[in-house]
C-alpha cells in the first residue's frame, strides 16, 4: 500500500510546486504528529496516485519554512497553478487530506 | 467477507505491541490495528528515563524498536485505519474498518488514551500546542505558558528549556504539582521556570501573535494577567472507550473494568494498558497488562 512521497529540498521545492498541482507537508524528524501525517499521505496517495504529494523538512530547510511562515508542524500546503491555495496544520485523516486538496 | 485471525489487537501502543509479541510467539495469527501509528502516547515523550535497560531514550525511538520486534515475531500490522464498527459480543469478534472487516475469536483492546484539550475557546489555535517535540523549536527566545503540573508538563518544560525558550510559566490547578519532586527540582534549577499552583487559566485574549493570559488563584482569588507567545497544554488524557458504553463494564471515568487477568465482562475480550481502570499508568504496567492479556487470550483460544 505504501506510496512514495517526494522529499523536497530548497533547490527542488520551487520547481515542484510550479510544475505540479500538489500537496506539500512540512515536517520535523522527531515530531510524532508529522510521522502520522506522512503515513496518512502515503495512504491517501495509494488511493489517489494522480495527486502529486511531497514533503520538506522544516529543520533541514529552515529558510524555506521561514519564507513561508511555517509556525508549526506538520503543516500541509496545497499548490495549484504554482500558487499556494490553502494550508492546514495538524494531523488529518486520509479523506480530510484529499478533501483539503480537492476543495482548494 | 472478513479476514480471519486468531487474535485481533486494537491499538499499537506499548500494551498492544507487547501483547502482539507474546501472541505471535504463541503462534497465534495476530493482527494489530492502529488508527494512527505505532507507539501511542510514548511517541510524544522526548526522553523516557524510567524504562528498565534504557536510562534515557527517546519515546519514538523506543517504540520503533518495539515495533520492529513485534513485526519480526510475525504479528501483522495495519496503521492509519479508521474503525467503523465493533461487533464483539458474539463468539466471533469482528471489526469493520476502512480497510475491510477483520474477525477473530479473541480480542485485546489497547487503544490507550488521548490528550485532554484546553476547555477554553480562543481564536489563537496556532499558538496552543499539545506536542513540544512538534512545535517547541518555534519558541526559542520566547515566553511560554505550560498548562498542567504533572510529570508530562515538567518533562516537556525541560525539553522546551533545552530548545532555548526564554521563560516558562507552569500553571497548575491543584495546590501542589503532582509531578515527581526530582523532576520539579531539576526543572526549577534551570532558572527559567516559574510555577503558579492553585491557579486556573480563565481566559486567552489574542493580541496578534501574542496573547494576554488571565489567571486566577483559587486560594486567594488574586487575578493575574500575563503576556505570552505560546502555550503548551498537558492536562491529562481520557480513555478512548465511547464506542463500548453499555457493552463493556466501564468505570465512571470511562476506563474498562477488568479482572486481574485482564478479562472483561465479555468472554474472549481483554483490555490492556492505559485504557484499563487502575491506579498506575506507566509503560511498564502497560507491558504487564499486554503480556497477561495475550497469555490469557492464548489460554482462551486453546480451550
Amino acid at each position: 500500500m505504501e506510496e512514495k512521497i517526494t522529499l523536497l529540498n530548497r533547490e527542488s521545492f520551487g520547481e515542484f510546486v510550479k510544475n505540479n498541482d500538489c500537496l506539500v507537508a512540512f515536517f520535523k524528524s522527531k515530531c510524532p504528529n508529522c510521522k502520522v501525517l506522512l503515513k496518512v499521505m502515503e495512504k491517501c496517495k495509494a488511493g489517489r496516485p494522480e495527486i502529486a504529494m511531497a514533503c520538506i523538512s522544516s529543520e533541514d530547510e529552515e529558510a524555506v519554512a521561514r519564507m513561508l511562515a511555517i509556525g508549526r508542524v506538520p503543516t500541509v500546503l496545497v499548490y495549484k497553478g504554482g500558487e499556494e491555495k490553502t494550508r492546514k496544520s495538524g494531523v488529518m485523516k486520509p479523506a480530510e487530506l484529499e478533501d483539503l486538496y480537492l476543495r482548494a | 467477507m472478513s479476514e480471519a485471525y486468531d487474535l485481533l489487537i486494537i491499538g499499537a501502543g506499548i500494551a498492544g505491541m507487547t501483547a502482539a509479541i507474546y501472541a505471535a510467539r504463541s503462534n497465534l495469527k495476530t493482527l494489530v490495528i492502529e488508527r494512527e501509528i505505532c507507539g501511542g502516547l510514548a511517541n510524544q515523550t522526548h526522553t523516557i528515563e524510567n524504562f528498565p535497560s534504557h536510562p534515557g531514550i527517546n519515546g519514538m525511538e523506543l517504540m520503533e524498536l518495539v515495533k520492529e520486534q513485534m513485526l519480526a515475531c510475525g504479528a501483522e500490522l495495519r496503521e492509519i485505519v479508521d474503525i467503523e464498527k465493533f461487533d464483539i459480543t458474539g463468539e466471533e469478534k469482528s471489526i469493520t474498518t476502512d480497510e475491510g472487516v477483520f474477525a477473530a475469536r479473541a480480542l485485546i483492546l489497547a487503544m490507550g488514551r488521548t490528550p485532554v484539550h484546553l476547555p477554553i475557546e480562543a481564536d489563537w489555535d496556532d499558538h496552543i500546542h499539545y506536542c513540544s517535540l512538534c512545535d517547541g523549536n518555534f519558541y526559542a527566545g520566547k515566553d511560554i505558558i505550560v498548562v498542567g503540573g504533572g510529570n508530562s508538563a515538567f518533562d516537556e518544560s525541560l525539553y522546551l528549556e533545552g530548545l532555548g525558550v526564554k521563560s516558562i510559566t507552569i500553571v497548575e490547578a491543584l495546590e501542589r504539582c503532582p509531578a515527581a519532586e526530582m523532576t520539579i527540582q531539576r526543572t526549577l534549577a534551570t532558572g527559567k521556570v516559574s510555577i503558579r499552583t492553585s491557579t486556573t487559566l480563565t481566559d486567552i485574549r489574542p493580541q496578534g501573535s501574542k496573547a494576554q493570559i488571565c489567571l486566577v488563584n483559587a486560594r486567594t482569588g488574586a487575578k493575574e494577567v500575563m503576556q505570552t507567545d505560546g502555550m503548551f497544554v498537558f492536562i491529562g488524557q481520557k480513555p478512548a472507550t465511547s464506542a463500548f458504553s453499555g457493552i463493556l463494564g466501564l468505570d465512571s471515568h470511562g476506563y474498562i473494568e477488568t479482572t486481574p487477568d485482564m478479562g472483561t465482562n465479555i468472554a474472549g475480550v481483554y483490555a490492556a494498558g492505559d485504557i484499563v481502570a487502575k491506579r498506575y499508568r506507566q509503560l511498564t504496567t502497560a507491558m504487564s497488562d499486554g503480556t497477561i492479556a495475550a497469555l490469557e487470550a492464548h489460554r482462551f483460544l486453546c480451550r
